[in-house]
């Protein structure tokens, strides 16, 4: 698959499958892993809270450790600003998505 | 130019990795506005700018000389455009920010910075810039600017954000005469004196432009434009180079040179060899622009004794001071229309040419911009970075500016470096946020804070899906975290914007536009999403 096709590939799929915002925030000891990514240490308790957001009927769900709660008042706060976010990258920027989908699938050397 | 998509989405890529870096414009602002003292410039560190910009910053939002909707559409291109924005409008002196009050007895603050900064263009800020503001230092100097100018002290300071208003402010007071400069200096070259030595034609010009107006123009044919050194009188000619009105305009042509270019050395009322050869070059530029041959000795001419007579009024009323009212946008776009208009219209071995020498300036600029602001002998070595006039003279030139390029006309050379270097810029800042809209359309986007052994990493998808990798130990990182999320969500929709306006270009256009049309063709999408994002805010 050439680049630009990769490209209306993905903007088709993110115009078309915005029912869910899933916002993770996650804490523990982290290293450079073998695939060059960073990733959490093995053998230890991941600390953290996930939120699953359902844009259409307006469903949240949110799992948050016991001790991440407690102890990390700043990290709840910071996940809830992701939160917005996640509204607002989607709100910004979805009506840009579609303009770029359908000028190029609108024009004549478009695949 | 290929029809490729991919290979052209590559090759912009490619071409953003070989365009001007902007870095150094950055550092010299904040030098100037004293958030760096002077004498480390010349061992500068990476951590010493990023506290200033981060000072400078904190005041600047403070400061109330920024609208807030102008702060967001800037914050749109990321923190790091917004300082260099905010830092270039705080230090332009074409169009620059209107100061509404003058600051309190003790305050050091954004607006004794500009206060402090602009004086020491002129030569008149003898402490640091940061220094604080005080009726003995920062307003007596000012009432040196507002006796010439005659008006007040805070009137003063906001005459000197426009030069070009400033300039005009002055020709309307003061009379011919006071224009006709003396500057001595003996380290011109023999040279150059030789080669300027026509006190006979310039005497003939000051009567055909002055006649015998008054004793002044009368005493300088029979008492000093004379042939035998021992009919000079040198007393005069000595009184005359200490005025220190005459020597404040003397300032002023140097700023107005420096500002277009011609001048490159150091701002420190040393007219030498350098700001000589500056007024040659002008009258050059200006004869091969406007075909007509203006001899220098219509402004200048060496006397004896390393004294020069220099008819400043001849040279500001030509060649510093434009008719028509700025609208830049415009001008800015009449220039690119222009140039893609020739470049679509010329045979295959002049649109070569063109983009020879197009690198060529590219090559020439980027070299300039990875020369670090320096200190010399106690002045910043600086490089003048506001627009106004530039585009106003290059929408007059429009018509010629293609040819020059293609000829590579030596007269032009330096004009050309300053305009490209704007549009580089405008070139730099649209293809960074199409690579950015790009890549966030391909995969995550990853924003990474990180201080000794913890980080905190947030990646983020176009559906709106966020993950936060926290290291144990990062919260205190949070909240400059946040700040970077924030700068770079807002960033986002304008990156997206302007892919998509890119990519249309490119589909719509495969096969038909040669590179350099191209280029051009982005700098023009990113003005106009600019602009409408500008809009949005307002």
């Amino acid at each position: 698959m050439s680049k630009l096709d990769d490209i209306f590939a993905k903007i088709e799929k993110a115009t078309t499958d915005l029912t869910t915002l899933k916002i993770q925030t996650v804490m523990g000891d982290l290293e450079l892993q073998n695939d060059g990514h960073i990733g959490f240490k093995k053998g230890q308790t991941i600390q953290g809270v996930i939120s699953n957001i359902d844009l259409i009927d307006g469903d949240i769900k949110t799992q948050i450790t016991e001790e991440f709660y407690k102890n990390y008042p700043e990290l709840v706060q910071f996940h809830q600003a992701r939160e917005v976010k996640g509204h607002e990258i989607i709100a910004n920027n979805i009506d840009t998505l579609k303009t770029i989908i359908e000028t190029i699938k609108n024009l004549p050397q478009s695949k | 130019m290929s029809d490729n998509p991919d290979f052209i989405i590559d090759r912009l890529d490619q071409e953003l990795a070989t365009l001007p870096a902007a870095n150094n414009e950055s550092r010299q602002h904040l030098i100037e506005l004293g958030y760096i003292p002077l004498m480390k410039t010349n061992a500068l560190h990476s951590i010493d700018v990023v506290k200033a910009s981060d000072q400078f910053l904190s005041e600047a939002l403070s400061s109330g000389l920024f609208p807030s909707a102008e702060i967001e559409q800037l914050k749109q291109q990321g923190k790091d455009y917004l300082i260099r924005q905010l830092l270039r409008k705080a230090t332009d002196i074409d169009e620059g920010i209107n100061i509404p009050t003058l600051p309190m007895e003790g305050a050091v603050n954004l607006i004794t910075r500009i206060i402090h900064y602009r004086l020491d263009i002129f030569g008149l800020w003898p402490h640091a810039i940061a220094t604080r503001h005080t009726s003995i230092n920062t307003l007596s100097q000012l009432k040196v600017i507002a006796g010439y100018a005659q008006c007040s002290p805070l009137e003063a300071i906001n005459f000197l954000s426009d030069m070009e208003a400033f300039t005009r402010r002055l020709l309307s007071i003061y009379e011919e005469k006071d224009f006709i400069l003396t500057i001595h200096s003996q380290q011109v070259s023999g040279d150059l004196k030789k080669k300027l030595d026509r006190r006979f034609a310039f005497k003939r010009q000051l009567i055909e432009d002055f006649g015998d107006r008054n004793d002044f123009f009368i005493f300088l044919r029979k008492h000093i434009l004379k042939e035998r050194e021992n009919k000079i009188d040198f007393d005069f000619l000595k009184k005359e180079a200490r005025n220190d009105f005459k020597q404040f305009i003397m300032r002023l042509i140097q700023i107005h040179q420096w500002q277009e270019g011609f001048y490159d050395g150091l701002l420190d009322s040393n007219m030498g060899e350098l700001t000589l050869k500056s007024f040659l070059d002008a009258i050059d530029l200006y004869n091969k622009a406007n075909n007509r041959w203006i001899k220098p000795h219509r402004i200048i001419t060496y006397v004896e004794d390393g004294y020069f007579l220099f008819n400043a009024l001849f040279f500001l009323q030509e060649y510093m001071i434009e008719d028509h009212a700025p609208q830049q946008r415009k001008e800015d776009d009449l220039v690119l229309s222009a140039m893609a208009d020739n470049l679509a219209k010329a045979d295959e071995g002049t649109q070569l040419a063109f983009q020879q020498n197009m690198e060529q300036l590219k090559k020439e600029i980027r070299q300039g911009a990875e020369t670090p602001p320096k200190e010399r002998k106690g002045f910043l070595h600086r490089v003048y970075y506001g627009i106004k006039r530039l585009i106003k003279k290059a929408a007059k030139l429009a018509g010629k500016l293609f040819n020059w390029i293609v000829d590579k006309v030596k007269e032009g050379w330096k004009f050309l470096k300053k305009l490209f270097t704007h549009f580089f810029e405008q070139l730099s800042e649209g293809l960074k946020a199409f690579i950015d809209g790009i890549k966030f359309l391909i995969g995550r986007r990853a924003i990474h804070t990180a201080s000794e052994n913890n980080f905190i990493i947030s990646s983020f998808s176009i559906d709106g899906d966020a993950v936060s990798l926290v290291s144990t130990g990062a919260v205190q990182l949070i909240p400059s975290h946040l700040r970077q999320v924030n700068y770079w969500v807002g960033a986002m929709q304008f990156s997206l914007a302007i892919a998509g306006g890119v990519l249309k270009i490119i589909m719509q256009a495969l096969n038909a536009l040669s590179w350099p049309i191209l280029l051009f063709t982005i700098i023009k999408v990113y003005k106009n999403i600019s602009k409408s994002f500008k809009n949005l805010q307002l």
